[in-house]
């Protein structure tokens, strides 16, 4: 019940803004620093988001800490060299402490339809591996389907083409890209985190050869956003380093310590009036998950990649303050219901761990006080196959995005 | 003293009439698909085929926008209108006006109505400015269709924001508010000839 007694907490501080504060009328589609900083007509132009959030379990009879923390805050600077070419860099700082550049590149438009960019860039997988804002997604935390089947936050070097077609309310990417790593010295795959220990981030980060990542979103009917994502290419191995092109031994032992990776992402939003209706799947296949688990085995115990993997969630939203005429803020409980499985087939001769293998129910409140800037509250309940109850988890939070 | 004054504001005089005639050559400066437009009514008026005939008396209300009844077998059908809005400044929404630019970026409109003056259908053919492309979706722009005249239109409200195109979206709201408008009081003008 201490519970109720924070989010009422927050909400009555949150009660004494109603009256002064105005939200911006809601826009359909999504908007990210990105975007705003290549809509800049200023020669130097800056945005930021962050995220200062309260976790903590509770239930099961047992006394739990809550996590305070400045989960992430972020800089953006973007730099207009003439009319076409334009720099946009992310900086991001996690934790207080650990710094990360998330997104340096350079973009040339040629014209609408056609967009040059290069550098390190975001994996246009999904919705919110590139709208990752805190005040693009309901709840305190990135929906766990962006964490554990698409690692959001995503990003490697490469480069590639993008646009907008307006006759045919089409937006497109296409771009080449570093793959993950999957072996450098130790597995960086596994059934466990996924994908996420793979990314190379740009920092320092290896390649033999390429991957392809593509992404096109329709935006022809009102309120509608309807997204297609496809990523394919092999991940990388510290193992080719320096090898002869004769020694097939070598190659072939290089060889297994590498997966080719097919992912396909679908994505729906819908907004209308007061309704904001949400669906992800993405749908991730493997291939040489078998020798890669063997060969990555330690200390005699099997590597688990999951041949493939599988997330998709459904979310409601409702602003109920749509019609309200004392405030223009906006007030949205939500509803999320998610399921992930890293392991959604394994290698033959393995088991699915049944661990992997998740249900999460998310329902919250946000409460945006204007454009960018978004108080929040939720309680997520998580189930893994393997257990007959759900751990539940109580989120609180600021973000912040301008 | 007198003199003095009015050379010294010549110097600022000068670039904005110049800038008002370039705003005036935009204005008449645009092409009319006439060929769009007539597959546009005949698709909506279910017909095989109409005509075209634009009013050229002065109307108040319509300096700039081209109007044209449409007729079938001399009897009218409804209305065409066509016009230019004004978007950001030339090179881009927040840069400061030059002279040796066009002062606005801009994009071109027709809308079809009904013999009482309700939107039936609005397309954007010639699109000239660099952002906001959004506002071109038909999805968008059916939005508009039932508008009658004298209709308040916010967006936001009434009409749905488009991310990525909100100086676009506002600026054919507001152009689309006040055709109607002028378009209502014309037709509502018992001197008016239709």
């Amino acid at each position: 019940m201490k519970y109720w007694k924070s989010l009422t907490l927050i909400m009555t501080i949150s009660l004494t803004f109603v009256f002064t504060a105005h939200a911006q009328n809601a826009e359909y589609g999504l908007s990210n620093t990105v975007s705003n900083l290549l809509k800049s007509d200023r020669s130097l132009s800056f945005g930021g988001y962050g995220q200062i959030d309260y976790n903590k379990p509770f239930g099961n009879n047992t006394l739990q800490n809550g996590n305070l923390d400045v989960h992430r805050l972020v800089l953006m600077f973007g730099y207009r060299f003439s009319d076409k070419l334009s720099l946009v860099s992310e900086i991001e700082v996690e934790h207080v402490q650990e710094i990360y550049i998330e997104q340096a590149f350079l973009n040339y438009s040629f014209a609408h339809y056609l967009q040059v960019r290069a550098g390190l860039m975001l994996v246009p997988m999904g919705i919110i591996n590139e709208y990752h804002e805190p005040t693009n997604y309901h709840g305190v935390e990135r929906p766990l389907i962006d964490t554990y089947i698409v690692p959001t936050t995503w990003r490697e070097i490469g480069i590639g083409f993008t646009g907008t077609i307006p006759e045919m309310a089409l937006r497109y990417q296409a771009y080449l890209m570093n793959g993950f790593s999957s072996y450098n010295g130790t597995a960086q795959l596994s059934g466990k985190n996924g994908l996420r220990k793979g990314r190379q981030k740009g920092a320092e980060s290896i390649m033999l050869k390429p991957v392809l990542a593509f992404r096109s979103e329709y935006y022809g009917i009102l309120g509608l956003n309807l997204g297609l994502s496809a990523y394919t290419g092999q991940t990388q191995s510290s193992l080719y380093k320096s090898l002869n092109r004769d020694d097939e031994t070598a190659i072939t032992r290089a060889d297994s310590s590498v997966v080719s990776i097919k992912m396909l992402g679908v994505d729906i939003r819908y907004q209308r009036k007061a309704l904001e209706i949400r669906g992800q799947f993405y749908h991730t296949w493997i291939g040489n998950a078998l020798e890669y688990n063997l060969f990555t085995a330690s200390s005699g115990v099997n590597n688990d990649l999951g041949s493939t993997m599988v997330g998709y969630y459904a979310e409601v939203a409702y602003n109920i303050f749509y019609r309200a005429k004392f405030t223009k803020t906006k007030l949205v409980p939500f509803v999320r219901y998610s399921v992930y499985n890293t392991q959604a087939s394994v290698a033959e001769g393995f088991i699915e761990n049944e661990d992997y293998q998740k249900e999460v129910i998310t329902g919250g409140i946000d409460w945006t006080i204007v454009t960018g800037v978004v108080v929040k509250a939720d309680v997520q309940l998580i189930k893994p196959k393997s257990s007959e109850g759900y751990s539940q988890a109580f989120d609180a939070g600021i973000a912040i995005w301008f | 003293m007198a003199m003095k004054n009015i050379s010294y504001f010549s110097w600022i005089l000068l670039p904005l009439a110049g800038l008002l005639i370039m705003s005036f050559h935009n204005k008449k400066g645009f092409e009319i698909p006439l060929s769009r437009i007539d597959t546009e009514v005949v698709k909506l008026m279910n017909t095989k085929s109409s005509q075209l005939v634009e009013l050229t008396k002065p109307i108040p209300g319509f300096e700039g926008a081209s109007l044209f009844s449409i007729e079938q077998e001399g009897q009218p059908m409804g209305y065409v209108l066509v016009n230019r809005v004004e978007s950001c400044r030339a090179g881009g929404c927040d840069a400061s006006i030059r002279i040796d630019q066009q002062p606005f970026e801009f994009f071109d409109y027709f809308m079809i109505l009904s013999l009482q003056g309700e939107v039936l259908r609005v397309r954007i053919f010639n699109y000239q400015a660099t952002r906001g492309h959004e506002v071109m979706s038909k999805g968008w722009l059916r939005q508009f269709v039932g508008i009658r005249p004298h209709q308040e239109l916010t967006v936001g409200d009434e009409i749905q924001a488009i991310s990525g195109a909100t100086i676009s979206a506002r600026a054919i709201t507001a152009d689309i508010v006040s055709q109607t408008t002028s378009l209502g009081d014309y037709l509502s003008d018992p001197l008016s000839q239709r």
